[in-house]
């Protein structure tokens, strides 16, 4: 069965990007736009990974969203893979090892995105 | 020495405001004298010659007064030399009256002698440091050579208060009173003015510097706010190039493919310069906030771990010499990792094939050295002046690798500030490079 993914993401055109390349491995792709329209597409549609970007409407709402998802008992099991900006500032490289009590997702993916990368991310982390 | 630097303190226009000030306080202290004499007069106090002659001392100082003033008015426009030589005139042109009064007045029986004081706490206001050794040797030659003349035949002494006890006539007694009475509040006025003025400069400094404080914070922001603004469209246009490149790869045409190769590398490049230029903000806004106590032993060998895939693909060797023991230290493991990412990054990249890197870390009373040393193509010393400045690439570094942003090593500077450090370079061209950064642990920990 093809595993879909979940992108939520407002840059329109960075998720035609990872649609694409997606698709191109067998994934099927759907999109939600911000957080909101995002948590409702997981309880719909129950996606096998989420691709969640860090920064929309504010600096972290991607960090908000991430803990609703793990916080309701139906959807909490979702892999999440946080999407952040390009050095995140700081250059500051998160490391899910390290961060991972206080930030409640499975991985992270650096933008641009790598097509390859993104690939072997979301194989990694979605439950086969 | 210049004795008049060439600074605003001493510029004409507040030299003439001083010229001004001291003619103002010239009309009040003819206007006490007047009334001095006047006093005198009506109590009978003093020989009348006396009382006569300082009569005329206070009407030579008022008619001096008056050219003085001329001279101080805008319309003279005095310049700079000519403004010195008139103060200097009035200063010298007052003490002579005064000499002449203290003489009138009984010499050293005198208490207008008190009145020396307030001449030299002028000069000291009005000139630069100094003159008012120069006013106070005056003072003194002028005061010796009066009881000189005094005591030889030339000048006889006047003898103000008649061979009685001071302190057995109540005028005297008065008189002497109101001499330290004026005295006192006229060096209180003196010594107030001169503070007054100094908290003035340093209020006008104070709100000058927290200005350029603000004027840096905004450009800091701007920095920040624009580099971010421009990241996130440039990561989108690299990710969109990388999928044709990579997902889409099959159906171009390798000229397209070529093409698309050189965008993403120039959107690379992009990338590193938005991303430095991040970083050169960095320390303005977290300031000390994400300091914490961190081993810089175990820090540092981790990096120089991390550098070996990029030490094998030159074939070059990399040591890391350090005490054996936990190198404790407070600060920001994100500014830190900046500075020895770069600096080590810089000596793979500016190192030949087989070239050594050594990173050598030292403690010492004061806190540690760390030391990043290559044997690589150095740099040379014309050019080591420029090497921290923004945007700054030598012509042989850019001949070398063309990709770099130059603002590697403006941001390890800014890092090194940010923990009080300094950083020092010795470089021959043809032999090699040294950093080193010394980071200070005093109150640190």
């Amino acid at each position: 069965m093809t595993k879909k993914v979940l992108i939520i993401d407002d840059d329109f055109d960075l998720v035609e990007a990872m649609r694409i390349t997606l698709e191109a491995a067998g994934f099927e792709v759907i999109d939600a736009q911000d957080g909101e329209k995002g948590l409702e597409k997981i309880r719909e549609d129950s996606p096998d990974l989420v691709l969640l970007d860090v920064m929309m409407t504010s600096m972290d709402e991607g960090f908000h969203v991430a803990y609703k998802i793990r916080e309701e008992s139906a959807i909490k099991d979702t892999p999440i893979v946080m999407l952040t900006a390009v050095g995140n500032q700081t250059g500051f490289q998160f490391d899910p090892g390290k961060d991972a009590d206080f930030l409640p997702v499975d991985d992270f993916l650096e933008k641009p995105v790598n097509p390859k990368k993104l690939v072997d991310v979301v194989r990694q982390n979605i439950k086969l | 020495m210049t004795l008049f630097p060439d600074t605003p303190a001493f510029s004409t226009a507040s030299m003439l405001r001083r010229d001004q000030w001291l003619i103002r306080l010239r009309w009040f202290a003819a206007l006490g004298l007047f009334l001095g004499v006047v006093l005198l007069k009506t109590i009978k106090l003093g020989p009348p010659t006396s009382i006569f002659w300082m009569g005329v001392a206070v009407g030579v100082l008022i008619l001096l007064n008056l050219v003085y003033l001329i001279f101080a008015s805008d319309k003279m426009r005095l310049e700079m030399p000519k403004l010195v030589i008139l103060l200097n005139v009035q200063m010298v042109m007052d003490l002579l009256v005064l000499t002449l009064l203290v003489y009138l007045t009984g010499s050293e029986e005198s208490p207008l002698t008190f009145f020396y004081v307030f001449h030299i706490i002028l000069a000291s206001i009005i000139f630069p440091g100094g003159f008012s050794y120069l006013y106070s040797m005056l003072v003194i030659i002028l005061y010796s050579s009066l009881l000189l003349m005094e005591h030889s035949i030339y000048v006889d002494h006047i003898c103000f208060f008649h061979e009685i006890h001071l302190a057995d006539d109540i005028r005297i007694v008065i008189a002497i009173w109101f001499i330290v009475v004026v005295t006192m509040t006229v060096s209180a006025y003196l010594a107030q003015s001169v503070t007054e003025r100094h908290r003035r400069v340093r209020e006008k400094l104070e709100i000058a510097n927290q200005k350029l404080q603000e004027i840096n914070q905004t450009k800091t922001t701007f920095f920040r706010y624009a580099s971010h603004e421009m990241k996130s469209p440039v990561a989108t246009v690299q990710s969109t190039l990388m999928v044709i490149d990579d997902v889409l790869g099959e159906k171009i045409d390798d000229r397209v493919k070529d093409m698309v190769r050189r965008a993403i590398s120039r959107t690379k490049e992009m990338i590193e310069m938005l991303k430095d230029l991040a970083d050169l903000t960095y320390g303005n806004f977290q300031e000390r906030q994400k300091f914490e106590e961190l081993d810089l032993n175990a820090f540092l060998a981790e990096l120089v771990s991390d550098a070996q895939p990029n030490i094998d693909r030159k074939n070059q060797i990399i040591s890391y010499q350090a005490p054996e023991m936990p190198c404790k230290y407070f600060g920001d493991s994100n500014a830190l990792n900046k500075i020895f990412v770069n600096l080590i990054s810089n000596a793979i990249r500016y190192t030949q094939d087989q070239g050594e890197i050594k990173v050598v870390l030292k403690q010492n009373s004061r806190g540690y050295l760390v030391v990043v040393s290559d044997n690589g193509s150095g740099i040379p010393d014309s050019e080591q002046v420029n090497i921290f400045k923004e945007f700054y690439r030598t012509p042989s570094a850019r001949k070398q690798i063309s990709e770099g942003t130059g603002l590697g090593l403006a941001i390890v500077m800014r890092m090194v500030e940010l923990h009080d450090g300094s950083i020092q370079v010795e470089s021959r061209e043809g032999y090699g490079s040294k950093f080193t950064i010394t980071l200070p642990i005093e109150e640190n920990l």
